[in-house]
């Protein structure tokens, strides 16, 4: 019982010191707010599930950045009825005070949302200065097919940008 | 937009996920209510469909099978049938079960998630057809038996079936072809 509520307590602690991680994983695969609610509920789910046999045996952000990714990409969502949810780009519109940097936010999330699953992931865990090397360990393609496919999104993004 | 402003935009993202409210709420759940995940769920369904798949024919050996006229070839197309389709599910629970994201890479997600909706698909592809064969002869024993007004309403079943049969088919097919070149898109 004891053991139980330390682990308990201690996924709450991991949970909120990489809140930003995981939400910003969930909003990069989410279409809108809805989906964004679930993908998380599910990252949540299947962290809980992974974390009670989790030995320490990598980075505690790799582990988090790998379930989270894995959870996304393979999320199966069935067509939902259309409600009156907010679409995630105008989401950030209304959580920011500031203009400029929701129109910012807007142009970015417009951006990487049309990337497929496996550019997101690789173009996420570059945003967040990962290194190639723990790129391609967490995505599992090599070390020159992360440079090569992050060098053809960047042209992607480049594109779509000027479109 | 520049990359070293889309790395701007992204680090801006921080101010606001710490704006979102978020009291823990989602984790307590999650942690107390051994809530399942969509995966799980799925497998679990995919578990009873294969157990009622292999339960079926035990069912209609003791209900239907015993009426008189209907043909060998008839019982067995249907026996066949859902032992097809149990192994198809059964088959679809064990992969979803064995899916561990604390182990896989990014790819193998992707390659697993990919191979799935394939599987599922190819199984659609051959149900249709042998599900078609099947009720075809049953049509054939309904009017060896005289019974004209099964038969006249086995016809029109089997009319709408094949229309919307051809229709899904033909929409599947297409699915799977966009499956295949999608991942190639993806890991290329």
């Amino acid at each position: 019982m004891e053991g139980q509520k330390e682990n308990e307590q201690a996924f709450l602690a991991l949970v909120q010191d990489n809140r930003r991680l995981i939400y910003k994983v969930c909003y990069l695969y989410a279409t809108d707010e809805e989906h964004l609610k679930d993908l998380h509920q599910e990252v949540l789910i299947n962290l809980w599930q992974g974390f009670k046999s989790f030995k320490g045996e990598a980075k505690i952000s790799s582990w988090i950045y790998r379930v989270s990714l894995n959870t996304c990409i393979s999320f199966y969502r069935k067509h939902s009825k259309i409600t009156d949810t907010i679409p995630l780009e105008n989401l950030f519109e209304v959580v920011s005070d500031d203009g400029e940097k929701a129109a910012h936010l807007h142009e970015m999330y417009q951006l990487i949302s049309r990337l497929n699953r496996l550019e997101k992931a690789i173009i996420l865990l570059w945003l967040d200065e990962k290194s190639y090397e723990e790129i391609a360990e967490i995505t599992g393609l090599t070390r020159n097919n992360i440079a090569t496919k992050l060098k053809r999104i960047k042209e992607k993004l480049n594109v779509l940008a000027n479109q | 937009m520049e990359l070293e402003d889309l790395k701007k935009g992204w680090k801006e993202m921080d101010e606001h996920i710490d704006r979102l409210k978020d009291n823990n709420e989602v984790t307590q759940k999650v942690m107390k209510e051994r809530v399942l995940s969509v995966q799980e769920r799925l497998a679990r369904r995919f578990r009873m469909m294969a157990a009622l798949c292999l339960i079926f024919p035990g069912v209609m050996k003791i209900t239907v099978f015993d009426l008189e006229g209907l043909g060998l070839w008839t019982k067995w197309g249907f026996i066949v049938f859902f032992i097809v389709m149990a192994i198809h599910k059964g088959y679809l629970w064990m992969r979803l079960s064995k899916l561990n994201f604390m182990q896989m890479t990014g790819k193998e997600a992707l390659i697993s998630t990919y191979d799935l909706e394939k599987f599922q698909k190819m199984g659609m592809l051959v149900g249709f057809p042998l599900a078609f064969l099947v009720i075809a002869l049953f049509l054939l024993d309904l009017y060896c038996m005289r019974e004209m007004y099964a038969y006249y309403g086995a016809w029109c079943g089997l009319i709408v079936g094949l229309f919307c049969g051809f229709r899904i088919r033909k929409r599947i097919r297409r699915e799977f072809q966009q499956l295949r070149s999608a991942l190639d898109e993806e890991l290329n």
